[in-house]
């Protein structure tokens, strides 16, 4: 089930909702937790149960670990700990990227395997985070399998994020407050992140699409930027707008969930960027494989090593694809020469300067990011600076030019806090609810008409 | 005690997760072909008339079912030159190690939606989206046949991997 459905936005989100704010305090999170059940077994039925599984493996695991602990059998412990996660991360290589590694050894038609549960990867990490804030004694392992099992599987983030730790989710486990300040901001927050998926991202996916399925010899230089610049600005709006989602259903249920992007394109180095982009994400290699590895504290040529490793995982967590790995690397490459070698060439640069750069930078990256294979990549790359291909412009260039031009002007104001900026100064004045009401219920309707039409694309970062 | 029972517990769930996967595998017949695609396309395509159906482009594929074609190997869709048609052809030969779970979901609502379209008026049309459809992804290769020779056509699928 996806959260742009109308059988989510119409009935299971209203119907779940009500169910869980009208049953008593005790059995919320249980009714929670059926819900979120429900919705991956919506998707498939053999997810769910796989999910289940893995929840109860990591509940006793964490139980067990917890308990060697308190008895100081550490070796006991460490060994529990280690086939906790070696499950937990075994279930992710198999799914993922046994294909993968089967394909670089020329195996790969061998075997069909099984697809992937739909957000593996997610739950994944928000399994190794919780095992590994158990033993580090951050965490509390839970009495309760409805405590684990909902933060495992919680319909809003369940899909793409934001990961969460157990340590804050637990927090807001029981006796949460959910008042209608809350509940008001949980649904502008939804409806605001619908519409940037369904009206804005979907939009410009039009645009993107239409570029893409052109054989990369036929795309002139207007082609491959306006392909660039759509894909940048939807991918932003797709992933940002499934996060407002996930918070805002959060912030209806009564958790306060992190942001996940902060108006990354208005970063002023990369650095910056991994600072407002995909937050959760970066915050876990941080904590989890950064850190522990001793971080920037343990001389320059481990501190790059440290960073390659981060790096190079994280550009394979996206997808089992050389063209994530390129993508990776190319990011550790930009912070590496940043760090050693022009950091402080930046700092003397103006801040409008360093925004464009670490824009055109970032949406460079987008190119393997999107591309099937590298040799797309490399095509597209040649295209952007009008070696190869169709020359600069054409007919039908043009007319891609002047169809997503709205669309990607919008985009741009999107993508900075001019909207949030002006409705904070409004929001004292008499008619600032009435209008934020009808502008709400218009963005709804547009919405709904757009999922109606049935021309909804499902989110990106799910495939992740 | 307790730990004895967590980690017994513990077990109970590994073996219910490898029971899982393992069932993943079942009724997953594979067969990997490397029959060429223009061949397998051949002897699908020779089974059916093709006359109320047009050669499509990769932008129709991606209207009709909502896929990617850059995201397979190969594809080819033959659909119906008046809308009043509902024959269709969708063949597609996957990636190393990709799934056609996708492709089957996509065909599957393709079905729902033509017969949503027809339903009422189309008897014929509604009569071939119910009794005449093939969709198969036996490996590498699916194939996605509304057509009244849907039966020999699949079976020629088949017989070419």
């Amino acid at each position: 089930m996806s959260l742009n459905s109308l059988f989510f936005v119409f009935l299971f989100l209203p119907v779940g909702w009500l169910l869980q704010r009208f049953v008593p305090e005790k059995g919320k999170n249980a009714v929670l937790l059926l819900l979120s059940v429900a919705f991956i077994a919506w998707g498939s039925p053999r997810d769910m149960l796989l999910i289940l599984c893995s929840a109860l493996f990591n509940f006793f695991t964490a139980l067990e670990l917890s308990g060697l602990q308190r008895r100081g059998k550490k070796k006991y412990a460490a060994a529990v700990f280690a086939s906790g996660v070696v499950v937990n991360l075994g279930l992710l290589l198999f799914y993922k990227y046994t294909g993968f590694a089967l394909g670089i050894f020329g195996a790969a038609q061998a075997i069909t395997l099984p697809a992937a549960p739909v957000g593996i990867s997610f739950y994944t990490f928000s399994a190794l985070s919780f095992l590994t804030d158990v033993k580090r004694g951050k965490a509390h392992a839970p009495k309760d399998f409805i405590d684990l099992g909902l933060y495992l599987t919680f319909f809003p983030k369940f899909i793409s994020g934001p990961i969460v730790t157990y340590a804050d989710f637990e927090k807001e486990l029981h006796g949460r407050g959910v008042d209608a300040a809350l509940i008001e901001t949980g649904v502008t927050r939804f409806t605001v992140g619908l519409a940037k998926k369904l009206v804005l991202a979907d939009s410009l996916a039009l645009t993107f699409t239409s570029i893409s399925a052109l054989p990369v010899q036929s795309l002139t230089v207007a082609h491959a930027w306006l392909g660039l610049l759509t894909y940048a600005f939807m991918l932003y709006f797709d992933f940002s707008g499934y996060s407002d989602m996930a918070i805002g259903l959060g912030n209806a249920c009564g958790f306060r969930f992190a942001e996940n992007f902060n108006y990354p394109y208005l970063s002023v180095s990369i650095t910056d960027f991994w600072r407002r982009w995909h937050i959760s994400l970066g915050r876990w290699f941080r904590d989890y494989v950064y850190i522990p590895m001793g971080g920037s504290r343990v001389g320059r040529l481990r501190t790059v090593l440290n960073l390659a490793v981060v790096w190079v995982l994280t550009g394979l967590w996206h997808g089992a694809n050389w063209t994530f790995l390129v993508w990776g690397v190319y990011h550790l490459v930009l912070l590496l020469l940043e760090k050693f070698l022009f950091g402080g060439l930046k700092k003397k640069l103006p801040k409008a300067v360093n925004i464009i750069l670490t824009f055109f930078c970032a949406v460079l990256g987008w190119v393997p990011f999107f591309s099937p294979d590298l040799s797309y990549a490399g095509g597209f790359l040649l295209r952007l600076i009008g070696v190869g291909g169709a020359g600069v412009i054409n007919t039908d260039a043009l007319y891609q030019l002047q169809s997503g031009a709205v669309w990607l002007a919008l985009a741009l104001i999107g993508c900075t806090p001019l909207l949030k900026k002006l409705g904070d100064r409004l929001k004292d004045k008499k008619a600032f609810m009435p209008v934020k009401a009808v502008l709400l219920l218009a963005l709804l309707a547009l919405c709904t008409a757009a999922m109606i039409s049935g021309t909804y694309q499902s989110f990106l970062y799910a495939q992740f | 005690m307790k730990l004895k029972i967590y980690a017994a517990a513990r077990l109970l769930a590994l073996c219910g997760i490898a029971a899982i996967v393992a069932l993943g595998f079942a009724g997953k017949k594979s067969i990997v072909s490397d029959a060429p695609f223009e061949t397998v396309l051949s002897a699908v395509t020779d089974k059916v008339e093709l006359s109320t159906m047009q050669k499509g482009e990769n932008q129709m594929i991606r209207r009709l079912y909502g896929i990617s074609p850059a995201d397979y190997a190969e594809c080819a869709l033959y659909y119906p030159t008046t809308n009043m048609g509902a024959e269709e052809i969708l063949l597609v030969k996957l990636n190393q190690g990709q799934s056609a779970d996708a492709l089957v979901a996509a065909a599957e609502q393709r079905v729902k939606d033509q017969l949503n379209v027809f339903e009422g008026y189309g008897a014929e049309q509604v009569a071939l989206l119910s009794d005449h459809v093939k969709i198969e992804a036996p490996g590498n290769y699916f194939l996605f046949i509304v057509n009244a020779e849907a039966d020999a056509a699949a079976a020629a699928f088949y017989e070419v991997l």
